[in-house]
């Protein structure tokens, strides 16, 4: 096959007068023939032909900045919205128990726990890195803590037995996250000699329930905002389809099939996701800088050390993704509907 | 090759292409077209690329019968035609080069792969320094030898060229016809619509004439 390309080059470099040069012999015709059958599935000719097709896509784009960029802009702030209320979401539930001051935790120990398990459930708590102080009590320090208060103390001795469990006392460190709390709890929960463990934290499940809310809200408001950038994608594409009919009907007319024509077009509603996203993450970025700084500001007030994280490579990753299957949703959507004319009625 | 059989075309409002149309062109044959302005030669040639579809009749090409040919089907069928179009139908915004590669690259070529294939066939027409123009640079003779170059670049079985020597001198539409029969003598089916009948004589193939939509004679070779 090989042989067919040099043979032509040669043809071509010898530049023989054109009367002599034979258009085509029998044979190369139909080696020419099965070559194209090979052609279309090697790998390298597809990838080249699609990073030919992705260069002239982008570079249609870059001929008319102005409106390209306006576009890239309205797809960005779709995108850039529930980024925004994601960070910020992710921020507070960091940030949240730290504003608690000091939650405490209880571990309540179980009747048959020897002292032995108790020394090594207090020197575990001791070494674990979320608790910053540990305090044992002990069912009779209980009792007596108990009867101190006043009005209380008839009530346990008419009993005649102490109903009070040995507890072990633990303040977690404030800068823990609420998962890392949860954490901690389900690992203590299954330590032997441990009854139950018990966090005070009825205002941390508020404050839960809402940024769970808050968080349900950003993915519904993702979906309808991804909706939105594929109509405009959509949209932006179509405009591009009726400005270059005769090129479609041309590349039809001469073969083409309908992915092959679809292709610049679908390039382009990726260059748009992608550069959306892209854009969306800058803002997201800038926009929480913005903030922190002013929250800096604020908590210095407070002599204490509150600051903002931005958007991770966790948030990019799914800008990005969305950007390029938004991008190739929409394009495809408007080249299923607007290619007329390929076939005949 | 191409098999018409009691073919006719009404164009939406009645105007009449076609008119009970039967003929048969075999494989390896060459054949000219003739008839006067409208009388249904360019409508011929587009049933045959399926750009339009019969309203009565079989039209069979290479053979497959057209009416069952799936449409997903006719691109596959349009990249075994090499076809000439009267009014040229170029890219603007591309160079002569890329004009001449785009059945290439809709064939699966690599763009790199290409260029020997595209200079020689602007090599045939003569039109290899031009090959970084953009149309809009060009005569209208340079343009159709460009969509000639493109016609023939993949090589295909089938070729057919409707008014290929529209805007030819007589020298060059000689040079031209002669093409035509070298691609001819290699064993490609050539149709050709002209309305040179001068030219069409002097070059003793056989001569299929149309008079508003209907064949009126078929001269075979003298
Ligand atoms: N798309 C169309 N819609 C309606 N009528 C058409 C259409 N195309 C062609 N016709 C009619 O069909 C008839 C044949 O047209 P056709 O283009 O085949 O002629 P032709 O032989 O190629 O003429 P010319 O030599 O001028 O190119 C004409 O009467 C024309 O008006
Ligand atoms: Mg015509």
């Amino acid at each position: 096959m090989s042989l067919f390309k040099k043979a032509e080059q040669k043809r071509v470099n010898s530049r023989e007068p054109r009367k002599t040069e034979a258009p085509v012999t029998q044979d190369t015709q139909r080696r020419g023939a099965k070559r194209q059958q090979v052609a279309t599935l090697t790998m390298s000719t597809l990838v080249s032909l699609h990073k030919q097709v992705g260069k002239e896509a982008f570079l249609r784009l870059m001929k008319t900045p102005v409106s390209s960029l306006l576009n890239c802009l309205l797809i960005a702030v779709a995108f850039a919205l529930p980024a925004l209320l994601y960070v910020l979401v992710a921020n507070i539930q960091q940030l949240g128990s730290a504003w608690d001051g000091q939650p405490r935790m209880s571990v309540y120990l179980s009747q048959n726990a020897s002292q032995k398990t108790i020394d090594q459930l207090v020197r575990d708590y001791r070494a674990h890195s979320l608790i910053e102080t540990v305090e044992y009590i002990s069912p009779e320090q209980g009792l007596q803590d108990f009867q101190s208060k006043a009005g209380l103390q008839g009530v346990i001795s008419h009993l005649g037995f102490n109903p009070l469990p040995a507890v072990i006392q633990l303040t977690p460190d404030k800068n823990a996250s609420f998962q890392a709390l949860d954490e901690a709890i389900t690992q203590f929960q299954k330590m032997i000699g441990v009854e139950e463990v018990r966090l005070d934290r009825q205002w941390v499940q508020r404050l839960q329930a809402i940024l769970a809310m808050l968080e349900q809200f950003s993915l519904m408001l993702g979906g309808i905002l991804g909706l939105t950038v594929v109509l405009v994608i959509s949209n932006t594409v179509r405009l591009n389809i009726e400005s270059r009919r005769d090129e479609i009907k041309i590349v039809s007319m001469v073969g083409g099939t309908r992915g092959f024509i679809s292709m610049p077009f679908i390039y382009m509603g990726l260059w748009y996701g992608v550069a959306g996203a892209l854009l969306a993450q800058i803002i997201v970025l800038v926009l929480i800088a913005v903030l922190g700084s002013q929250m800096a500001e604020l908590a210095g007030l407070y002599s204490s050390n509150m600051s903002l994280f931005g958007p991770g490579l966790d948030v990019f990753g799914t800008l990005l993704l969305a950007g390029i299957l938004l991008g190739g949703i929409g394009a495809m959507a408007s080249c299923y509907r607007h290619f007329q004319g390929l076939v005949p009625e | 090759m191409i098999r018409f059989d009691g073919v006719s075309k009404r164009y939406p409002g009645g105007h009449v292409g076609l008119e009970n149309v039967s003929f048969h062109l075999k494989r390896g044959e060459i054949a000219f077209l003739t008839g006067h302005s409208g009388a249904g030669k360019s409508t011929l040639m587009k049933l045959v690329m399926l750009l339009e579809r019969s309203s009565v009749g079989q039209v069979w090409v290479g053979g497959h019968n057209l009416r069952t040919l799936k449409n997903s089907r006719i691109p596959y069928l349009r990249r075994n035609i090499g076809v000439v179009f009267q009014d040229h139908q170029l890219l603007f915004d591309r160079t002569v080069f890329d004009n001449v590669a785009l059945p290439l690259l809709i064939a699966g070529y690599s763009p790199e792969d290409c260029a020997g294939r595209v200079r020689a066939s602007l090599d045939m027409v003569g039109l290899l320094n031009k090959e970084k123009l953009y149309p809009v640079a060009l005569s209208g003779g340079e343009q159709q030898r460009v969509g000639l170059a493109r016609a023939v670049v993949n090589r295909p079985s089938l070729i057919l060229a409707d008014e290929p020597t529209g805007n030819l001198d007589p020298q060059l539409s000689a040079e031209i016809m002669k093409l035509f029969e070298s691609f001819n003598q290699v064993g490609v089916t050539v149709l050709i619509a002209s309305h040179d009948l001068a030219l069409v004589a002097r070059m003793r193939h056989r001569i299929l004439t149309l008079e508003q939509g209907c064949l009126v004679s078929d001269q075979e070779v003298q």
